[in-house]
């Protein structure tokens, strides 16, 4: 059985710590991507405690990014209206290049 | 004593008549019908009585076989509906219904569907699943068995045989036949001639525990004659009550009103008892922000109530409570319970369960309370009362109120931009299904789902919980292969409601569609939605979330099921039944009015849309491993 007071402290600051060094190398200093950290950081990572593992394997445009944060409110993330941007901006900040889309795979390619 | 002798009555005299047993049941306290009246009644069905029922009267006598005794035993019951698959090895049994002339059995073509129809059934009536069949089949049954004890629904499932051929190896026979069911059950017997309706009463007793769960028996020939005692039995007492000191209930309502930051988490064992009025009074009093688990069984909270804050590991209001009260949740569902408790931090962390076993089994809760819940809330509701002056309770209750109010209005506000972004997108959004299926179906239809974590993308578009729609499942057991089998149960339990069985393609195809027999056979008329990606979405999400070289290869060995591609509108046609395919989000309203002309004339539909795929694209999101045996063939045959 964990510890529920001491877990969740850890991986908190682990992952702020790592989004921190994140935000400064690739978001620079705007406001818009300090606030999405900000929210990543309380809303994201109760659920997604590999976080930092997946900002760099899945790099995605804005575009993407943005579909992917409607799709978390819909499962469920605590997200506002008026974060869906700022989510959107640090996310995107995390990424340098697309990766394929596929809404579905759909039935085989071949005829 | 032959097969088919009628029972006797009470006092041994030949055959019963009518008036003779119209006494005879009245003299026991057993109301006739009972079956009948569980069986149509709704989960807002009359609360159980405060206190355990006391046998009033004598045990009626019968005299006839032991099969006959088993019949005689469940109709006292209030039982009068059996599941079967089917097998040779009954005969005495079917003599006996045949005899009774009020008993429908059920007959499904695989013994796992049998039980979850049965689970099903019980979930929505609250009465008790009977199935029979063959011990051959037990492997059959077992995965959804463990469903249904991880759901802690009460069922008794007997197989044929009895001990005779232990240790011989024998014509289909294993040592110890039910042992393989001992991990899921919460009791396992031999119904033998001397004491069959003893053994059979306490098997009842064991299934509603609590722990309830499905008790399995093996269940011989049964004919051999009988006199044996029918138990006046009362399915809606059968679960022992409990309740809590009055002492630790006062210590849990002064935090209650003291706390700043209270969270109520609501669990399965509101479902099992109805209580949805109690908690959402309780709840409304203080105005406590109310959060549910993942894994949640049922609907246990209005989820377009403005104190609703959706799933716990989710909230946010605020992330850390000072006081968090699991009112029948045990926080069984592993990983994401324990993020939802790690992050919440709340500084009292009480636990209240009718089950012992369950409470602090899974975590480490400040106070446990062992009491029904429904007397439970109500409990804690009138020392609230006792110990806050009106005038204070008020106050509370506006000022959280306002405050988690705002928090669920703004959320509801993303989900409509969530929901509107690609709502005309084709394959068509989750969320749009939900929305769609909100707009046509019936305001207290029955929603049974199977699918995976994008569940939740449809459930926060239908109005669930209290006086909307119901929710029965997913199961907690998240053993695939028991949503359309378990909704046709509920359809059987409630034959009123709209039932609507929501499955994802790759569910459907964990021998589902064996199910589909029943439902034509019994003219089911409910609607079955395929959710259909292509893929075993799901698993595909979770194996490419961190990466590696199959993702970096965009090869998923596992997830895509797209070839071949699946009519499952044609397998429905298969049965007897409709079939609607949409790919377009524009058509599915006009396809769901369609669905349920077909349900009105009573007809199943099984409507198949093609919905898109989340989570993190990959390069090939259709290959995989081919493999050709009859390339190999073709090979050989051509040199």
């Amino acid at each position: 059985m964990v510890d529920r007071r001491v877990v969740p402290l850890a991986l908190m600051i682990a992952l702020v710590v790592w989004m921190s060094d994140a935000v400064h190398t690739q978001g620079g200093d705007d406001p818009q991507v300090e606030k999405g950290r900000l929210v990543v950081a309380q809303v994201c990572t109760t659920c997604h405690t590999t976080l930092g593992r997946m900002l760099q394997v899945h790099k995605q445009t804005r575009e993407q990014w943005k579909a992917l944060v409607h799709f978390m409110i819909s499962r469920g993330a605590q997200v506002m209206p008026d974060e869906i941007d700022a989510v959107t901006a640090f996310l995107a900040a995390q990424s340098g290049r697309e990766r394929p889309t596929a809404r579905s795979p759909g039935p085989p390619d071949r005829k | 004593m032959e097969a088919d002798q009628k029972p006797t009555a009470p006092d041994g005299r030949g055959a019963v008549s009518r008036r003779d047993f119209l006494a005879a049941t009245a003299a026991t306290g057993i109301a006739l019908g009972v079956g009948q009246g569980a069986a149509a009644a709704g989960q807002n069905a009359p609360a159980p009585r405060p206190e355990n029922a006391l046998t009033t009267a004598a045990p009626e006598r019968y005299k006839g076989t032991a099969a006959g005794a088993v019949v005689a035993q469940l109709r006292a019951a209030g039982v009068r509906t059996l599941f079967h698959t089917n097998t040779s090895g009954f005969v005495p049994f079917w003599e006996a219904i045949y005899a009774a002339g009020d008993v429908q059995v059920i007959n499904m073509t695989h013994e796992g569907q049998a039980v979850a129809a049965a689970a099903g059934y019980t979930m929505a009536s609250r009465n008790l699943g009977f199935f029979f069949g063959s011990h051959v089949g037990i492997p059959n049954a077992l995965s959804n068995t463990y469903n249904a004890w991880k759901d802690r629904v009460p069922l008794l499932l007997a197989f044929s045989g009895g001990q005779e051929e232990q240790g011989r190896d024998g014509f289909e026979w294993w040592d110890n036949p039910l042992g393989p069911t001992e991990a899921f059950t919460t009791w396992r017997g031999d119904l033998e001639a001397e004491d069959v309706t003893d053994t059979l009463r306490l098997a009842i007793k064991f299934a509603f525990g609590p722990p309830s769960g499905p008790v399995t028996l093996t269940f011989g020939a049964a004919g051999q004659p009988v006199e044996a005692p029918i138990h006046p039995i009362d399915l809606a007492t059968m679960r022992a009550r409990s309740r809590a000191p009055a002492d630790v209930i006062e210590k849990v309502a002064q935090w209650l009103i003291e706390a700043e930051h209270p969270l109520f988490v609501v669990g399965s064992q509101i479902g099992i008892e109805g209580a949805y009025a109690e908690i959402v009074a309780l709840a409304e009093k203080l105005s406590v922000p109310v959060a549910e688990t993942m894994h949640s069984l049922y609907a246990n909270f209005p989820n377009d109530h403005p104190l609703f804050v959706g799933e716990l590991q989710a909230q946010r209001y605020p992330r850390q409570q000072d006081l968090l009260i699991s009112f029948g949740e045990s926080f069984t569902a592993g990983r994401e319970d324990e993020r939802g408790l790690t992050a919440s931090v709340p500084r009292r962390l009480v636990h209240i369960s009718h089950d012992a076993q369950a409470l602090g089994r899974s975590f480490a809760p400040d106070v446990t309370i062992l009491s029904d819940l429904r007397a439970a809330i109500r409990d804690l509701s009138d020392a609230v009362d006792a110990m806050a002056t009106r005038d204070r309770v008020d106050r509370i209750r506006a000022r959280r109120l306002a405050e988690v109010s705002a928090l669920t209005s703004n959320l509801k506000q993303s989900r409509e931009i969530a929901l509107r972004a690609s709502f005309d997108s084709s394959p068509l959004t989750w969320e749009r299904v939900g929305f769609e299926l909100e707009k046509a179906l019936d305001k207290d239809a029955v929603i049974v789902p199977e699918l995976g974590t994008q569940y939740y993308k449809i459930y926060r578009q239908l109005k669930l919980g209290g006086a909307n729609k119901q929710r029965i499942g997913r199961t907690k057991g998240d053993a695939l292969g028991w949503g359309v089998a378990a909704a046709f149960g509920v359809n059987l339990a409630l034959p009123d409601r709209q039932v609507v069985a929501l499955q994802g393609d790759g569910g459907f195809l964990f021998n589902q569609s064996e199910a589909l027999w029943s439902i034509a056979r019994y003219e089911s008329p409910m609607l079955i939605v395929v959710m259909n990606n292509h893929s075993y979405n799901e698993s595909r999400a979770r194996n490419m979330l961190n990466g590696g070289t199959f993702y970096e290869a965009g090869k998923d060995f596992n997830g895509y099921l797209g070839d071949p591609n699946v009519e499952f509108a044609k397998i429905a046609e298969a049965y007897g039944l409709r079939g609607e395919k949409v790919t377009r989000a524009a058509d599915l309203a006009p396809a769901l009015q369609r669905c349920l002309r077909s349900m009105r004339d009573g007809k199943a539909v099984v409507l198949d849309i093609d919905v898109e795929v989340d989570g993190a694209p990959i390069s090939q999101p259709t290959w995989y491993q081919r493999h050709s045996i009859a390339e190999i063939r073709k090979k050989r045959l051509n040199g």
